[in-house]
């Protein structure tokens, strides 16, 4: 008898905190967040630590010129 | 400094994964994208300067820096009051008209001043088109070639390294420049590169750099007997120490700023030359309490912002134009010590003198009558 009480209290603590973890993903919005990129898409880290993907972007797609005014003799 | 290539500016080192900042979600400074297909989806919402803020306190840093960010905001390299503030540029004491000289200075001076913790901690200088120093880890002491050197290259640069030349004799680097070991850091301390204190210019802070921080004026000091004479508050004439141990450095004169035809700043200096003179200390404190002092002359001149008005500086004289300086270019042995006293007594040419002033204008040669040195030593 006394174990069996034992056995549902633990699976209540156990919805409960399962239930609370749940409610937390949902507001923070984590649980809407996908792990892993769809297929064609990269993370930050996938692109920027690999060179040649950068300089493939930057060559198909240049950043823009800084314009600046050109000055003379010594700032 | 060349700028870096644009790949490797954006390039993170496998080294960054292991630092603090680099267990972080980029997001959680940068914004942006968690996956996407396109650059330009990635970057949607991006800040590639997180820390760049008007006010420091308020930037990304400030959360885990909090007094650091919030001290930040009283430093020259935050802002840039003495050169460019619209109410404390030093240059206002010369207006006569303040309006149009605040003009000018909003738009061709307020531009010079860090573009957030990064410019120090993680990238080249914006200035310098930015750039990672050593693929987005963050390091707490600036690199003195691709940090400070990358906004103070112009002067300091030239003359630390011993890149510039002076008709009057060989130049070498700044017995302090050693690329691999003492960094600019040393000299100018964490205490004032962070600030704390508002001040009116780098020279008034109570942490600027003194030599006297490392060069004790104690009795192996006095026992040399040049200072003695000249290198103590006891001495009959008191000299900066720079006097004897600046090597030639750079001046400017005619600096004019305009805007062009799309409304971007631009300025025009007239000449550049490295020359060393010494003149009268027409400043004396108790910071400053020489006889004699270093003067180098700032490129200032009676029609910098015509531009935007003529005769805005109708008061020229107000300040002088050569002015205190404390170059880069220190040596022991320099042309005003290498032949013991004569180095200095009777040796015009090293001296501001009247004859130095006279190709300049009336006004010019009013600004520097308490500079000029009347009589040679």
């Amino acid at each position: 008898m006394g174990q069996t009480v034992t056995r549902y209290r633990r699976l209540a603590a156990f919805l409960v905190v399962a239930l609370a973890f749940g409610a937390l993903m949902l507001v923070t919005g984590c649980s809407a967040e996908p792990i892993k990129p769809a297929e064609g898409e990269m993370s930050c880290i996938d692109c920027h630590t690999d060179r040649e993907a950068l300089q493939a972007s930057l060559e198909a797609d240049p950043l823009p010129e800084k314009e600046v005014a050109e000055s003379e003799g010594e700032g | 400094m060349p700028p870096l290539e644009a790949d490797l500016g954006a390039l993170v080192s496998p080294e960054f994964f292991e630092t603090t900042h680099g267990k972080m979600d980029c997001r959680d400074c940068h914004g942006g994208v968690k996956f996407a297909a396109t650059r330009a989806e990635a970057h949607e919402g991006m800040e590639p300067l997180p820390s760049k803020s008007l006010t420091y306190a308020e930037s990304v840093c400030q959360p885990c820096h909090t007094d650091i960010a919030e001290n930040m905001a009283a430093n020259l390299h935050a802002e840039t009051p003495a050169v460019s503030g619209t109410e404390d540029a030093i240059v206002l004491a010369r207006a006569s008209d303040p309006e149009i000289v605040k003009e000018g200075l909003t738009n061709n001076c307020s531009t010079c001043h860090v573009s957030g913790c990064g410019d120090c901690h993680v990238t080249r200088p914006q200035y310098n088109d930015g750039g990672f120093v050593r693929g987005h880890v963050f390091y707490k002491s600036p690199n003195s070639s691709l940090n400070c050197m990358g906004c103070h290259g112009s002067r300091i640069q030239k003359e630390f390294t011993g890149a510039g030349e002076s008709e009057k004799c060989e130049l070498t680097a700044d017995v302090h420049w050693s690329p691999g070991a003492m960094q600019c850091v040393d000299c100018h301390t964490v205490e004032w590169m962070h600030g704390g204190e508002p001040y009116a210019s780098r020279y008034e802070s109570p942490t600027a750099p003194k030599c006297t921080d490392c060069h004790a004026q104690d009795a192996a000091f006095t026992s040399v007997s040049m200072h003695s004479a000249h290198g103590t508050a006891d001495s009959d004439v008191y000299l900066q120490c720079q006097v004897c141990h600046a090597q030639d450095y750079n001046n400017c004169t005619a600096c004019h700023v305009a805007l062009n035809d799309k409304g971007l700043p631009f300025f025009e200096t007239e000449e550049s030359w490295f020359d060393l003179n010494i003149g009268r200390n027409y400043d004396q404190s108790e910071d400053k309490p020489w006889d004699y002092i270093i003067v180098r002359h700032v490129p200032v001149a009676e029609s910098t912002f015509d531009y935007y008005g003529e005769g805005a500086l109708g008061n020229f004289d107000a300040l002088p134009t050569f002015k205190y300086a404390t170059p880069h270019t220190i040596k022991r042995v320099t042309r005003q010590t290498e032949n013991g006293c004569s180095s200095c007594h009777g040796n015009r040419d090293i001296f501001l003198t009247e004859d130095d002033l006279q190709r300049l204008s009336a006004a010019e040669q009013a600004a520097n009558q308490d500079v000029v040195v009347t009589e040679i030593p």
